[in-house]
């Protein structure tokens, strides 16, 4: 550190060293989560109205395609459409793809990315794989691998789960279900896939990026740099699209 | 959480160029959101500091987008410094320099609290910013440069960079 570093320092210090927050803080808080919990409130309150107005309407035409077009274990939708029951459907059950983690509207954390975060995005339908071309991953001397943050963004109502597939399988592992921090990561700490569920559009979350559902989460790599191949599932028995993620500064194919 | 207020609010005033009232909003703000996901945090046995740090400099940065239309008003650090004996050189000095952090730009505002006044390394802040270690250190080389300017400053002879 020169000595304008340490002026520097020691002027911040100063500057801020006898600032409190006031005594009141927690009750501030505190006021603040009621306010957003009876926001939310009203809102669940709508959707709740709007569905039970809409089941009535949709038994009927469920019971008429009984067998044909729902999947297995999953709950009638409140649309008539086809394609919105299957929408609804898979959205009532949310349950995590075999070999993957489950994350779901409770598990959201809100952020902002930068302003062109989508130019820097993976983006296969509802999923946003953010700031990721490249995806950075580091050390803070505490990890026996290097690790990242990864962001994600899922459409509201949205239901897809995303897999490592093909080598990137022997060194590469997401942590949605372990991130937590501490700085310390081997592969056996994370998972090979995880199922995103999103929130029902109105029902929390949006503050940032109305409309979609935010997850944070990270990875941990064994080779660096590295193109890491994904498959990404946007429905059920649906196909999946592969894409690169590239992690560390290499060039690799978009899938 | 409650108990590392005081350092996050810190942290806010700073990054709000002193505006008490404002920095306590962005804690406020903070505290909620950490608070709205204080199940998950804690049953993966997580670090609310980190998130809390990263709430924080998020709503920093919504609050700056908010005002980045207007100009933000000059940074009046003569009564917090007053209160401190010093040498009137040294107290002109931090006053200067605090001023010129004032009006750098928001991300390096940020990167140059986190590094100078939170302690931490370029590893963390690039976690808490989203963004490379290669991103850090522009921003961080770029504010002080700017800083440095600003207070009629010559930079150093060229050398090792800051640390890291």
């Amino acid at each position: 550190m020169n000595d304008f570093e340490r002026r520097l320092t020691e002027a911040l210090h100063v500057a801020v060293d006898q600032a409190q927050p006031s005594g009141r803080l927690m009750e501030s808080v505190m006021r603040r989560r009621r306010r957003r919990r009876a926001r939310v409130g009203v809102a669940s309150f709508a959707v709740t109205a709007a569905v039970a107005l809409a089941v009535p309407l949709a038994i009927p035409a469920v019971r008429g395609s009984a067998g044909s077009s729902t999947s297995p274990g999953s709950h009638p939708g409140p649309s008539r459409s086809d394609a919105s029951r299957s929408r609804s459907a898979t959205f009532a059950v949310p349950v995590a793809q075999p070999g993957t983690v489950l994350q779901n509207c409770s598990d959201q954390i809100e952020g902002q990315y930068a302003t062109d975060w989508r130019s820097q995005s993976i983006h296969v339908g509802p999923l946003w794989l953010i700031d990721v071309r490249p995806a950075y991953a580091t050390t803070d001397g505490s990890s026996p691998l290097p690790f990242g943050n990864l962001g994600v963004n899922v459409a509201d109502d949205s239901y897809v789960w995303v897999k490592v597939a093909g080598r990137a399988r022997d060194y590469f592992r997401f942590l949605f279900g372990a991130f937590n921090a501490n700085g310390s990561y081997t592969l056996r700490s994370g998972e090979t896939g995880v199922t995103f569920t999103s929130c029902r559009a109105g029902q929390e979350g949006g503050i940032y990026y109305p409309g979609y559902t935010q997850f944070w989460g990270g990875f941990v790599v064994a080779k660096s740099p590295a193109c890491v191949t994904l498959d990404v599932w946007t429905r059920p028995g649906g196909r999946p699209t592969r894409v690169i993620m590239p992690v560390g500064s290499l060039r690799c194919p978009r899938r | 959480m409650q108990a590392r207020s005081a350092g996050l609010f810190r942290t806010a005033l700073l990054l709000t160029g002193q505006d008490a009232a404002e920095a306590e909003d962005l804690l406020q703000l903070c505290l909620e959101r950490a608070y709205r996901h204080w199940g998950r945090i804690t049953r993966q046995g997580g670090e609310p500091e980190r998130y809390a740090r990263r709430i924080l400099v998020n709503a920093a940065n919504d609050r700056w987008r908010r005002l980045k239309r207007r100009p933000e008003r000059s940074l009046d650090v003569a009564d917090t410094a007053s209160s401190v004996p010093d040498r009137a050189g040294e107290v002109a000095d931090r006053d200067a320099l605090t001023r010129a952090l004032a009006d750098l730009p928001q991300r390096q505002r940020l990167v140059i609290v986190l590094r100078y006044f939170d302690d931490m390394e370029m590893a963390e802040i690039a976690v808490a910013l989203g963004c490379s270690i290669g991103t850090v250190r522009s921003h961080l080389s770029r504010g002080l440069s700017a800083m440095r300017q600003a207070i009629g400053e010559e930079a150093p002879e060229p050398r090792e960079g800051a640390r890291s």
